[in-house]
């Protein structure tokens, strides 16, 4: 082999053998750190797949770097030269071969030059850092307790179910018992979780607020259907009133129907029945059996059902359903309830009456002629406030007063009636004082002014 | 690293040269192949050698038989403490013309020769030494405004003892800059004694049988420009003198250890040359990182200046040198720290 072709040669090897050493270095490098890498992401409680798959890549673009890295830091021929010259002692004449400079002189034989790579501490810091990557993959940390005393900081999220538990509790959507043993539940969790599995926490307090959530939104949706009950019978009631005046003759006889129904439904519901006896006592025509209805009465009794609970209100629409039902399907009383039939159907406005009877339980059965008909509930429309909501009016100091002496015999949802008559005065030094002697007893005079009052009440005609 | 280098026919002819003038000098003095043959490539480099030896071992009698050989003009100076700087250059004296008249008239001293052996050197005073400064330099004399080139080629071959240093003077480091080498010259073996007693009854050297004459002698300086040195060996040799510096980054442990100051470029230079007349003297037209170790020992040793650590470790400049070269690796390739390279199977 000629010098040009030995120098080329050894510098071929030269290069692979350095791009190989820089292969094994970076490839210890990388697994070092991958091991480093798993051994965080099992602390962590991340998946090793995901880091695994995204570390591959990684292998070609090592050895290519590694390769890339060789290359560039290959020897030029001159110093190849110049090694192989100063190796074999040739005295310059390899030197001046590869120059071009020595062709009257005859090739020097050298002998096959070997470039060594000296592995074995390479290959022994490799072999520790796959014994490292295989040890973070597989030793058991959670025996090692490794992790067990990472804090899990769910205090915030704890907290702010409590508040959420405390709202529930205070506007009443939920029992106490049921709020105590949500806490209860959730304090347990709390403690538990400073182990090794933070997910099932997080998953567990998840559960927990989802259920509080399902719970308060049943809740909220009985009490608005509640009173989307009490409105539409209140409103039937009204429409009904109406109705009466306008038809007495028919009407007459329906509110003697209704009347007798009334007397039925309260024979075994006690509430009813105290609910007629109240109407009674505040002045209403006594409900004797096949008695009327007057208006006044209707309009009391109207009120009054609306005060009613959901479940006196179902017997009594259950009782209602019962007896127009036999009088459309002909019973043997066919005429007991035959002119209430016929005047809630003669009296378009007393349809929700009717719906909120029962007579017609779907749309497009005859029973209803307009308006929406039932539906399913819907949470996308609001009910509307109209008629519900309360405006505010400011109690005068008088009326504050006859309120103390007032007894709470039930709660409406219908607008106070204000009684513009028995205001008091809104001005001056008897500001809210009555002209009754309720009022006068109420209001002292200061004893520093009663001579000017006296003065005043006992002055002469004329001053 | 452009000149073609000398053909095979005409570096054997120059070999041939030297080796009969080698031969010479061995049958003169024998068992001194070695330092004949440096003193050779100390003469072909065109430089002055310090030769260090006890007395009796045959310096002079090298020197001597070198101008012989070489058909130089040979002078032989003893230097002592009352050696004045006009006993060496030479001083202006009156003289008496033929009708009459006297005039100053230059006398030129002992160091207008070819060679020149200073033996004894440290004995004489430094004022006498640096006398020697401008004809070892300059190859030249100045005495009162007068400059006087010296014969070429012009050689200072100077001896001194290292031992019975009372009474001397060591020369100063500029003067043993201008040393080119500084060679020791030790005991020789048991048969070479046993030779010389038997073949040198008086101990009176026998007479040359050949001689180089002046031609020769020129060829051989000229064929000592045509040996080619590549670069890599260049940067060796600045890479070794740079090594020598304690200042230096790229410096050994060891030379930070017991360096004090480090060598001239002077030295390079001396180095460079030298190493080509030893390519030259081995029958080579290109120099060898080979050469360059072979002569650093003895154009470095004299030239470094130890501290006082070097000398409580008792480690000479000369065995530092070898050291040094051990450490300094010939090429400057830069292999990865596992990858070694030497003989054997691929």
């Amino acid at each position: 082999m000629d010098t040009e072709k030995q120098i080329e040669a050894l510098r071929r090897r030269l290069v692979a053998v350095a791009a190989w050493d820089h292969a094994v270095r970076g490839t210890t490098v990388w697994i070092f750190l991958l091991g480093a890498a798993m051994l965080v992401c099992r602390l962590l409680h991340y998946r090793l797949t995901p880091a695994f798959v995204a570390s591959l890549p990684l292998v070609p673009i090592l050895l290519a770097a590694a390769a890339i890295l060789a290359v560039r830091r290959s020897p030029t021929k001159e110093a190849v030269a110049a090694l192989l010259d100063a190796h074999f002692t040739q005295g310059g004449l390899v030197m001046a071969s590869e120059a071009g400079l020595a062709r009257q002189w005859p090739e020097a034989s050298l002998p096959p030059m070997a470039v060594q790579w000296q592995g074995r501490q390479p290959l022994l810091v490799l072999l520790a850092a796959v014994s490292f990557l295989l040890a973070a993959l597989w030793v058991p940390l959670e025996r090692m307790g490794a992790g067990a005393d990472l804090p899990l900081e769910i205090e915030a999220m704890v907290e702010q179910l409590e508040e959420r538990i405390d709202l529930l509790k205070e506007i009443e959507l939920i029992e106490e018992e049921q709020a105590q043993e949500w806490k209860t539940l959730m304090h347990a969790l709390q403690q538990e979780s400073s182990g090794t599995d933070p997910v099932a926490t997080w998953e567990a307090l998840d559960q927990l607020e989802k259920r509080i959530e399902d719970q308060a939104a049943i809740e909220v949706a009985s009490r608005r259907q509640e009173v989307q009950k009490r409105e539409e019978l209140v409103a039937a009631l009204k429409a009904a009133l109406q109705a009466y005046e306008e038809n007495r003759e028919t009407a007459d006889a329906a509110m003697k129907e209704l009347s007798t129904l009334l007397q039925k439904a309260a024979e075994d519901n006690p509430n009813l029945k105290a609910l007629l006896e109240s109407l009674a006592e505040a002045g209403a025509q006594p409900l004797a059996a096949g008695g009327m209805l007057d208006h006044k009465t209707a309009q009391m009794l109207a009120e009054r059902l609306s005060q009613m609970t959901e479940e006196d209100l179902m017997r009594m629409q259950q009782l209602m359903q019962q007896g127009l039902g036999q009088a459309a399907g002909g019973s043997p009383r066919p005429s007991d309830m035959e002119s209430l039939k016929r005047f809630l159907e003669e009296n378009p406005g007393c349809s929700n009456l009717v719906a909120c009877a029962g007579l017609s339980p779907s749309p497009g059965n005859g029973g209803v002629s307009r308006g929406p008909g039932t539906a399913p509930i819907s949470w996308l429309n609001e009910t509307s406030e109209e008629g519900v909501d309360f405006k505010e009016e400011t109690l005068t100091a008088s009326q504050t007063d006859s309120l103390k002496e007032s007894l709470l015999v039930g709660e409406s949802l219908g607008a106070p009636e204000v009684d513009s008559e028995a205001a008091g005065s809104t001005g001056g030094a008897l500001a809210g004082s009555q002209a009754n002697d309720s009022a006068a007893a109420t209001y002292q005079v200061l004893p520093r002014h009663r001579d000017a009052v006296n003065r005043f009440f006992n002055r002469e005609e004329g001053n | 690293m452009t000149d073609p280098l000398m053909t095979p026919e005409e570096l054997a002819s120059k070999t041939r040269l030297i080796k009969q003038t080698l031969e010479q000098l061995d049958a003169i003095l024998l068992g001194r192949a070695d330092l004949h043959r440096m003193v050779l490539a100390g003469i072909l480099s065109r430089g002055h050698i310090l030769l260090e030896g006890l007395p009796g071992l045959g310096k002079t009698a090298l020197i001597h038989a070198l101008g012989q050989v070489l058909q130089l003009d040979f002078k032989r100076v003893q230097f002592t403490p009352d050696l004045m700087p006009s006993d060496i250059v030479g001083a202006h004296i009156l003289q008496q013309q033929e009708d009459g008249r006297r005039e100053m008239q230059f006398q030129p001293g002992p160091v207008f020769t070819n060679i020149l052996l200073a033996d004894e050197i440290n004995r004489a005073s430094p004022k006498t030494q640096s006398a020697l400064l401008e004809t070892m330099q300059e190859h030249s004399v100045t005495l009162l405004g007068t400059t006087r080139a010296l014969p070429e080629p012009f050689f200072v071959l100077a001896s001194q003892n290292p031992i019975e240093l009372e009474g001397t003077y060591p020369l100063p480091e500029a003067q043993l800059d201008r040393f080119l080498f500084k060679i020791p010259v030790g005991a020789v073996s048991v048969d070479t004694l046993q030779e010389i007693i038997r073949s040198r009854r008086r101990g009176e050297p026998p007479v040359p049988t050949w001689r180089l004459d002046p031609e020769a002698l020129a060829s051989l300086f000229d064929a000592m420009d045509r040996v080619v040195m590549a670069p890599a060996v260049a940067r060796y040799i600045a890479r070794l003198v740079s090594a020598t510096h304690p200042g230096n980054t790229e410096a050994p442990e060891l030379v930070a250890q017991y360096v004090q100051y480090g060598v001239s470029p002077r030295a390079a230079i001396g180095m460079a040359e030298a190493a080509r007349a030893w390519a030259l003297i081995n029958n080579r037209p290109t120099v060898g990182f080979e050469d360059v170790r072979t002569v650093a020992p003895y154009v470095l040793n004299h030239r470094l200046v130890l501290n006082y650590r070097a000398r409580f470790d008792q480690l000479g400049a000369y065995d530092l040198v070898v050291q040094l070269l051990g450490q300094i690796p010939e090429t400057e390739m830069e292999l990865p720290k596992n990858v070694k390279v030497g003989e054997g199977k691929a």
